[in-house]
């Protein structure tokens, strides 16, 4: 079925995965799928990669508690050059804009080793957005798809 | 987990041979404890044939500098591919751990005295 919302020239997917561990290879495969139909740099898939396993393995592990029965559906889209990647799940809610920034302290002994998954996340794409509608947790990721990740 | 384990200098190298993400993490926490708990503090982490790391590897990593550190010892990580070198750039937690371009300079960093950090 066609969505006349869509435009043609702004390519979509989406995959609906069962929440099992053993589902990230299967979400690997479909974005190196949309990486190479859209010829976007290989250097950056890395990165989206980490960035879809954080979430998803977050949602399977603590959202869902490990239950094998759910679902999490993930659609990505790219338009003028930024990828917007979508996550929808009924797990309980959870907002990744509450959990507060990671601290780096000036050495390991007083480093709290916690929360490092959602700062990955935050240190990789540039916008952040979440929504609790009904019972389902939405989160909308934006990265600029030339970004250069290497920052400090 | 396959971990390939050496002694170089008697310094503990251990080399891991697949993605860390949250399917094997725990498998090389288990090997990085047993290395410490049998006295080897002096570690080396070898990264070469890691081609992917999530936050369960890096949460894994840091603890076992952590670990080795209170033990008296020192874990450093070398020869990461670029995918997972990028992971230590963007957290920022090079500044609490040493990571080396290549193996002998990871072992190296044993024998400088009080040096804790790295440069690659």
């Amino acid at each position: 079925m066609i969505d006349p919302q869509t435009i043609p020239n702004d390519p979509m997917s989406s995959i609906v995965l069962r929440s099992e561990m053993g589902e990230l290879r299967r979400l690997e495969t479909w974005l190196q799928e949309f990486f190479v139909a859209n010829r976007l740099p290989e250097t950056d898939l890395s990165m989206v990669f980490l960035v879809l396993e954080e979430i998803v393995s977050n949602i399977i592990i603590h959202g869902y508690d490990r239950a094998a029965d759910k679902e999490i559906l993930v659609r990505i889209g790219l338009s003028e050059g930024t990828l917007r990647i979508e996550f929808e799940d009924q797990a309980k809610p959870f907002n990744p804009l509450e959990v507060p920034p990671m601290q780096l302290a000036d050495n390991i002994q007083d480093q709290q080793i916690g929360g490092l998954g959602v700062h990955i996340v935050r240190n990789i794409v540039d916008q952040l957005d979440y929504q609790r509608d009904g019972d389902r947790n939405r989160l909308i990721l934006f990265k600029s798809a030339s970004k250069q990740d290497a920052s400090p | 987990m396959k971990v390939n384990q050496f002694e170089m200098d008697n310094v503990t190298v251990l080399r891991p041979g697949e993605r860390l993400d949250s399917n094997s993490s725990e498998g090389f926490e288990e090997v990085i404890e047993q290395t410490i708990e049998a006295g080897k503090v002096k570690i080396v982490l070898d990264l070469e044939e890691v081609p992917f790391m999530s936050s369960q590897g890096l949460r894994v990593i840091l603890t076992g500098v952590k670990v080795a550190k209170a033990a008296g010892g020192k874990l450093v990580v070398c020869s990461s591919p670029e995918a997972v070198t990028k992971v230590f750039d963007i957290t920022g937690v090079r500044r609490l751990m040493g990571v080396f371009p290549s193996r002998q300079d990871a072992v190296n960093s044993f024998s400088e005295s009080g040096e804790d950090g790295g440069e690659s």
